[in-house]
């Protein structure tokens, strides 16, 4: 079934993402990059390149390499004079004086150059998903006019996708963080790109999007911050060193991407470290660059690029308020630049509101114009949102450990089984207790209900094979049955939905289970201890009595005190010295059967059938299977 | 259930040979009821198949990304680490070529390409090649003396290939 996809085309970097099972993901292009520089070169060879490939060879070819073909989009000739003095490759005026790029020789209109765009974009998409995309929703600036959107609804023609809408990148951004199913809502949208800003007043109200109001500065973005550093590197190495850095095209590359690095950076620390050795040299010998950067001196070196953000938002403000908005009730940050600390703080002060987090400020637009296509293409429809399990679900098994069978946050409907066994010898019965909660131990969850499963026919501890199976329907019901799977006996029990939890309740559980994660798994620890200490005291008891006179007495009685030391310290309430125990019972028991086995080997014809089954037990714990049923206290048969 | 049902349903054309008013009503919205159920029907099959579909194609996915997950793990971490490699050349580049120490790190830098060559990742010089920006990045270009226009000057950085695909371009000079 082909598929609708969300694309942001932006001005520098373009992103795409797709809905899948209701959740976006933003989908690769060809190279591994989740965005592609939107750019786009006429090779000398005739060959088009896109992406990441033009850009690398822009210094080779810059009148043909069209990069910021966004800004030309749907746009008058006349009107874009001062964009086209900036950029190196030629634009002219279209038969209706429509801006045109001429490169190779031919003029191109900026809906074809962008189709080009899309076409990677879509060609990529289809690679990835392994199937065809026919269709998508893009995003453009809340301030594009009609001629813009139709201009770029032509691209999406051009490139082969059916535009099943054109939305605002505000709107999608809001729509990332699910702010469509507020009512009567406030929205601003802090956009801090590559190279544009831009603000936007949103008011949201049954669905409806409606822009109050925009502004903004379309020159300004994470390049001019990179710059700010690199101009203060190249002051500072100049003042120490004599050198001037800006006329070394390499050093200026490194200087560059070393300046990017630390404004990153410096998004999590509070200094960083900017290291280039061996930048450049002189007659004395090689130059080193080593500068410590601060957060506090980034925000110095950008501060006049920061106050370029205040006019527009204050501008927006108030043409919205003079729109009948009070108060914003919301922020949405969009672009890599509004990661920095500097500017978080700058949008908090002159809104008042903390902004929402969570999605990558790259790809948020890209991700809102997905969800957008979905809800055209039908994939969000009310019964396709599943819901989850809040809690885990499980048994109780030996030594009061909740055995866990459907994990919280589970998608329902769902099943699990797993097969336990008997903790004691002939052991008639087992009792399934239902347990709902993160703790480790029984006692402190939930209880949903227990059942018996009776008429096990007579057998040794841990041979009887119980399948104890969890089903969850799609209402939130729970069925779980146990069945013996040696004569098909089986009983079940069914919990319905919810069990009463409240919210409050369920975040009461959970967070409980965190506070108590380190005791727990004490408590935890210590029952595993004592039941694997039981279970081996019992496996060599076994085995002792199974092999009877093929250990000599001196062994037996060596065991038999090795047993006896496990069972003395089952008691404690240390699972360290309880293990320490376990282990030296089961080397002890593992001197005996190698003994054994070199006696064996000494008199190869005989002894070979029981020598087998000596090597079953000398793991103790090999064939131990997670035990249902209270703890027994085993009568000793020796 | 069926028999119960005809034994009910029988005797009533008996009662009444023409079927009336409330009848007719009642096999409309039986008959409405019919197609309501139908077209939801068709609509959740729909739904199920195309989740189905999903299903299947984000399984090929995840089982295709799982496989190449290693190799872009150790990719990463290799592009992490190359500025360093790059550094150490240029510390050999720039060093007394009579040091004695020189050898020594010379060796070093050679066994950490050899790690690299044992994990795939192997470097590339294309001094004199054509340019090629799927393989290369222009940091500059300039006249050059005997060399071909549009060929590879000079390498600033040599780039990275692992396993046949790029994980780093090589930084050149092309020739004007």
């Amino acid at each position: 079934m082909p598929k609708t996809i969300g694309i942001d085309l932006g001005t520098t970097n373009s992103c795409m993402a797709v809905l899948e099972g209701g959740e976006p993901t933003v989908i690769e292009n060809a190279e591994g990059g989740r965005t592609t520089p939107s750019v786009v070169a006429f090779a000398a060879s005739g060959e088009r390149l896109v992406g990441t490939v033009a850009k690398r060879q822009a210094v080779t070819n810059p009148q043909n390499t069209i990069f910021s073909i966004k800004r030309f989009m749907g746009r008058k000739e006349a009107e874009v004079r001062e964009e086209e003095s900036i950029v190196p490759y030629k634009v002219v005026a279209g038969p209706n004086g429509d801006a045109r790029v001429e490169a190779a020789g031919e003029q191109h209109s900026p809906p074809e150059i962008s189709a080009m765009i899309l076409q990677k974009l879509k060609s990529d998409a289809e690679a990835y998903l392994g199937e065809t995309v026919d269709s998508a929703v893009i995003t453009v600036p809340a301030y594009f006019n009609d001629d813009q959107r139709q201009a770029t609804k032509d691209a999406g023609k051009i490139a082969g996708l059916d535009v099943k809408r054109i939305i605002n990148e505000p709107t999608a951004a809001s729509l990332a963080y699910g702010l469509d199913k507020e009512h009567d809502q406030t929205i601003l949208v802090f956009d801090l790109g590559g190279g544009t800003f831009d603000v936007s007043v949103l008011e949201i109200g049954d669905g409806v999007f409606e822009v109050k109001s925009t502004a903004g500065d379309n020159h300004l973005g994470g390049d001019n911050f990179d710059k700010a550093i690199v101009d203060w590197l190249v002051a500072d190495f100049k003042r120490d060193q004599g050198i001037d850095l800006a006329a070394d095209p390499m050093a200026l590359q490194r200087l560059y991407e070393a300046a990017e690095k630390a404004k990153i950076e410096l998004s999590t620390t509070q200094e960083t470290q900017i290291n280039l050795p061996f930048i450049t040299a002189d007659a004395s010998g090689p130059k080193h660059l080593d500068s410590r950067l601060t957060r506090a001196k980034l925000s110095e070196l950008t501060s006049t690029l920061l106050d370029r953000v205040v006019a527009p938002v204050r501008q927006a403000l108030d043409d919205a308020k003079d729109k009948g908005v009070k108060d914003i009730d919301h922020v949405v940050l969009v672009g890599g630049m509004t990661r920095m600390p500097a500017v978080q703080e700058k949008v908090k002060q002159l809104t008042g509101k903390e902004p929402h987090r969570g999605v990558n400020p790259d790809e948020v637009v890209a991700v809102g114009a997905a969800i957008q296509a979905g809800v055209l293409a039908g994939d969000v429809k009310d019964v396709l949102l599943l819901d989850v399990t809040p809690l885990t679900l499980g048994i109780e098994t030996k030594g009061g450990v909740m055995t866990k069978l459907i994990e919280r946050n589970t998608t329902i409907p769902t099943r699990k089984s797993e097969v336990f066994s008997t903790a004691e010898d002939n052991q008639p019965s087992v009792e399934i207790h239902v347990l709902q909660g993160e703790r480790e131990m029984a006692t402190y969850n939930k209880s949903l209900g227990k059942f018996q499963l009776t008429g096990i026919p007579p057998a040794p501890r841990g041979i009887p094979q119980v399948e104890v199976a969890f089903d969850i329907d799609a209402n939130g019901i729970l069925n779980v049955s146990a069945k013996d799977l040696g004569t098909g006996k089986e009983q079940k029990i069914e919990i319905k939905a919810g069990s009463g939890l409240s919210e409050e309740e369920i975040k009461r559980m959970v967070s409980d289970a965190e506070s108590h994660a380190d005791e727990d798994r004490k408590a935890r620890e210590l029952a595993e201890a004592r039941n694997n200490g039981e279970n081996a005291a019992y496996q060599a008891e076994r085995q002792l009595a199974d092999l009877g006179d093929q250990v000599d007495a001196d062994s037996k009685t060596r065991i038999q005190d090795a047993i006896k030391e496990v069972r003395d310290v089952l008691t404690s309430e240390d699972p360290a010295e309880i293990s320490a125990k376990t282990e030296a019972l089961q080397s002890a028991f593992h001197a005996v059967s190698e003994a054994m086995y070199q006696r064996a080997q000494e008199q190869a014809a005989t002894a070979s059938s029981d020598g087998g089954a000596a090597g079953d037990g000398g793991g103790g714990e090999s064939s131990e299977e997670d035990v249902v049923d209270a703890e027994v206290v085993d009568e000793s048969k020796a | 259930m069926s028999d119960t049902e005809e034994i009910v349903e029988e005797p009533k054309p008996a009662l009444a040979d023409e079927p009336n008013d409330s009848d007719l009503a009642e096999v409309e919205e039986d008959l409405d009821e019919l197609v309501k159920v139908g077209a939801q029907r068709d609509e959740y099959l729909a739904l199920a198949q195309r989740t189905q579909a999903d299903f299947e194609n984000y399984r090929k996915r995840v089982a295709r990304d799982a496989a190449t997950a290693q190799e872009r793990g150790v990719a990463k971490l290799a592009r992490e680490l190359l500025p360093a490699l790059d550094n150490l050349d240029r510390a050999l580049d720039s060093a007394d070529k009579h040091d004695p120490l020189l050898e020594g790190v010379r060796l070093v830098r050679a066994e950490l390409a050899a790690a690299l060559g044992r994990v795939g990742i192997e470097s590339f010089s294309p001094v004199g090649e054509t340019f090629d920006p799927a393989e290369h990045e222009a940091i500059a270009q300039q006249p050059v003396e005997g060399a071909q226009s549009g060929s590879v000057a000079e390498v600033y950085q040599p780039g990275y290939r692992m396993n046949g695909t790029i994980i780093r371009p090589a930084r050149v000079v092309v020739a004007q």
